[in-house]
């Protein structure tokens, strides 16, 4: 009769879910009963094989965990950041326009007309096709 | 400001463990692994609400739901079990009876099996399991109690007996 209530409780008694009385009746039992003694031994070995082998995903989805992470952070930069990357896209073309100045003050201006020179043939070529 | 949850933190923590959940209740590992990817997704998508507190629960959370609502879906295409027709080997050799007891896990019902993993791989306390699956404690301690007991007898009967006996 004993036996069968503590079988009952074995489980809960590994997970620390008893009452403090029960607890002591549970531990007091399984000092003196042989039998319940190795059932928890058996209700161990259960317990250890289903928590034993943790499955591993494949990479393949920690890549693509890692760019949708990406790109997500990208959408949501925040917001001072936006006004941050205006500025940097100005300062670069202000850099430009003044290398090209630079270029022309100094004379060397055949970088220049061979810059119009082709701008000016892939226009003629696109009137062409059309 | 609260500290900001890094998912890929998360995902080296706990991907392992959702993705074993998974598989153990939809039985097959390309489900197992989008249901993986879904619930590492979902928290991308609500990363800025996240808080370390709760954080375990609130994952588990999501991946049993995921992992039913693809049992469900399943379930309406009638589709095989792939893994439980597996004959069950019959050797002594301990490993062996991991696999035993693994697969006879397979064979207990989803109601008792989801709360079980919980519990064994989660390590959560009955309280936290009825709150990740919104039951009763009650409930859940009963359940988890009656698979066990089942998984006991069917590994009595189908393991040799000396395994309970060393
Ligand atoms: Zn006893």
């Amino acid at each position: 009769m004993m036996c069968q209530r503590i079988k009952l409780l074995l489980y809960d008694y590994t997970k620390g879910e008893l009452s403090k009385i029960e607890i002591d009746m549970v531990k007091s039992h399984l000092e003196k009963c042989n039998a319940c003694r190795k059932e928890m031994v058996f209700l161990e070995k259960i317990k250890s094989s289903i928590r034993q082998e943790l499955l591993e995903p494949s990479d393949k989805i920690l890549y693509k965990i890692k760019k949708i992470n990406f790109e997500n952070r990208l959408i949501n930069l925040p917001v001072f950041f936006k006004p941050l990357i205006a500025f940097a896209v100005l300062v670069i073309f202000l850099v430009g326009f003044i290398y090209f100045g630079n270029l022309i003050k100094q004379g060397k201006t055949d970088k220049l007309d061979k810059f119009y020179q082709d701008i000016y043939d892939i226009s003629v070529d696109f009137n062409n096709l059309s | 400001m609260p500290e900001r949850v890094n998912i890929e933190e998360l995902y080296k923590a706990y991907s392992r463990m959702v993705y074993t959940i998974a598989y153990r209740i939809v039985k097959n590992k390309a489900d197992a692994e989008d249901i993986t990817q879904d619930v590492f997704i979902k928290l991308i998508q609500i990363q800025d609400s996240l808080r370390r507190q709760n954080l375990k629960t609130f994952i588990y959370k999501i991946t049993v739901n995921k992992s039913i609502d693809r049992l469900r879906n399943k379930k309406m295409q009638t589709v095989k079990n792939e893994d439980i027709k597996e004959e069950l080997p019959k050797k002594k050799d301990s490993n062996e009876n991991n696999i035993i007891l693994n697969l006879l896990m397979e064979k207990i019902d989803i109601e008792q099996r989801i709360p079980i993993l919980l519990s064994e791989i989660g390590g959560f306390s009955y309280k936290e399991i009825s709150e990740i699956l919104e039951t009763n404690i009650g409930t859940i301690k009963s359940r988890i109690n009656r698979g066990i007991n089942t998984l006991k007898q069917m590994a009595k009967e189908e393991i040799d007996d000396d395994v309970s006996e060393n």
